[in-house]
């Protein structure tokens, strides 16, 4: 595993060949180590399994280059949030707006491609890189049989970025192979890393107090649907954090408690209630939907 | 070269040229069933409804391409041809066209590969066939109605159901007017529903089919979320610039 994969760790040179860099905070997959409850890597990229502290797999970095993706092709991050612990929970919790919402030159394919390497469930996501590679590959291919003339210029700039997203999946590949020599590439060098691991002792900087700790006894978090709608339509928020907009038949949150809110315009609903459990699947999600120009919510009559 | 191996090479030959023929005879008979049914058959059917007989010119049209497999070609002159034949005031001879409309769709994303939209039009057709063989209801906006405030209500699954049974009851109405706007407001929440629920490809086939009514897609992008409107603005300019 590289476990620090992030925009910054990736160089294209001249040629648009993209290289990965600084191996610094890879570990052997099945060294012993006593650290495994300590967060690694850049809290933005970090997949949730990371985020809680547990060692994670090569899905994990998978994980990573699926935000790198993200990044690369909408301009703003997966995970936003102002903070650490703001961008840890939006890791945790909270699924990014749709690639496609943000950039329109993502064709549906390379979105779905997107949405699968970043899901919060391991096992949910792309096995391997190869697969994930594959997949990049027949998304890339099925835009340029449905991509017109007309959309020639913006194509070509989306196939580069998969195409370099691609080159990194086989770094990844490569990395795996080649980790005997990262193996002892990192023995020698035994001092902290200037991104990435630091001690749970350390300092606030990249790093953050390991909450993983605290999660990684725990099974992972079930999470249920929220379907949402707004007249005439709104943005959404679940505990203060935004999820999107309406109309959205499957806003995936946590089951528990939790705070629904809808902005329109500079106008905001009440903050309402909601009981995720879970029988909220994606056939039978919770509904949430609020009128503006009428001031209420809309009671659902099924 | 012996006997029987010449036998065998006529036996071949033969067998080859019957094929071809066959199959040369089964294209004549397609062109000259469509050529009568579009040329003789049909436009005395409409004169005798009542209805001009150019409202069928885009099905025509559309029936040569799928023959001639141009099936890209074939889809926007079926969108066309829907709203064209709505203009049909006899409803059972609507419905029997709009039957040919539908199955002609079907046929078309069959061969484009876009299973899922050839099955929705296949089972458009039977249901407006089988809608046919009934009394016209009454209180039909009754369902579109229902279906728009499952949509309200972020019921999208119920609204997607509703609206597709609304594309079929609309027929009903007699009004050319009315029936018109509310099956482009039927089509417009379908739109929105196929987006909730994350079908784009569903999304973007609705657009294209009210596109054909109207280019501008105003009454759609009216109410439209904003993901909706930057679709419309997509398939705009491709139906422009294919």
């Amino acid at each position: 595993m590289h476990r620090d994969i992030k925009t910054s760790n990736i160089m294209v040179d001249a040629r648009w060949n993209a290289k990965l860099t600084d191996f610094g905070v890879a570990r052997i997959l099945d060294k012993p180590t006593g650290e495994t409850k300590m967060m690694i890597g850049t809290p933005a990229y970090m997949a949730p399994e990371q985020a809680r502290g547990t060692p994670g797999d090569a899905r994990s970095d998978l994980f990573a280059v699926g935000v790198v993706l993200y990044e690369t092709l909408t301009g703003v991050k997966a995970f936003p949030g102002d903070d650490v612990a703001t961008v840890l929970d939006e890791v945790l919790h909270v699924d990014p707006v749709p690639a496609r919402e943000r950039n329109f030159a993502v064709s549906p394919a390379l979105d779905a491609v997107i949405r699968r390497a970043i899901d919060k469930e391991p096992d949910d996501r792309y096995r391997d890189a190869a697969a994930f590679a594959e997949a990049l590959m027949q998304a890339a291919a099925i835009e340029r049989t449905t991509t017109g003339v007309g959309t020639l210029a913006s194509y070509l700039r989306g196939r580069t970025v998969v195409l370099a997203a691609a080159a990194i999946l086989v770094a990844i590949v490569a990395g795996i192979v080649t980790t005997p020599l990262m193996e002892r590439v990192i023995a020698a060098r035994d001092e902290p890393r200037k991104t990435g691991a630091l001690p749970p002792s350390s300092p606030a900087g990249t790093s953050v107090p390991a909450p993983g700790v605290v999660d990684a006894q725990q099974p992972s978090a079930k999470r249920g649907c929220v379907s949402v709608n707004a007249v005439p339509f709104a943005k959404v928020y679940v505990d203060g954090r935004p999820v999107g907009e309406t109309p959205q038949a499957c806003v995936r949150v946590r089951h528990g408690q939790h705070s629904v809110q809808f902005q329109w315009a500079t106008e905001h609903s009440p903050e309402y209630l909601i009981t995720v459990g879970k029988e909220h699947t994606a056939e039978n999600p919770l509904r949430a939907s609020y009128d503006f120009k009428a001031g209420r919510f809309v009671s659902s009559t099924d | 070269m012996s006997r029987a191996q010449t036998s065998l090479l006529a036996l071949v030959a033969g067998a080859a040229l019957a094929a071809g023929g066959c199959a040369t005879f089964e294209k004549v008979s397609t062109d000259a069933k469509l050529g009568l049914e579009s040329r003789i058959t049909k436009p005395v059917v409409y004169r005798l409804s009542g209805v001009d007989p150019s409202l069928r010119a885009n099905l025509d049209r559309a029936r040569s391409e799928l023959a001639a497999r141009n099936y890209r070609v074939a889809v926007p002159l079926l969108n066309r041809a829907l709203w064209d034949l709505e203009k049909i005031h006899r409803r059972s001879l609507r419905l029997d066209e709009l039957v040919v409309a539908y199955d002609g769709l079907a046929q078309a994303h069959l061969a484009i590969g876009a299973d899922d939209l050839a099955h929705e039009h296949r089972r458009l057709s039977r249901a407006l066939g089988e809608a046919e063989a009934r009394s016209p209801a009454s209180g039909v906006t009754q369902v579109l109605m229902k279906a728009k405030d499952a949509y309200v209500s972020a019921r999208f699954r119920d609204a997607v159901r509703g609206l597709q049974q609304a594309l079929i009851d609309l027929e009903d109405i007699e009004d050319l007017n009315t029936r018109v706007r509310r099956l482009a407001d039927a089509r417009c929440y379908l739109a929105f529903a196929y987006f909730a629920t994350e079908q784009r490809e569903r999304v973007r086939d609705e657009l294209r089919r009210l596109w054909a009514l109207d280019p501008a897609l105003e009454m759609c992008r009216h109410e439209a979320p904003p993901g909706v409107r930057a679709l419309i603005v997509d398939v705009q300019r491709k139906q422009k610039d294919p």
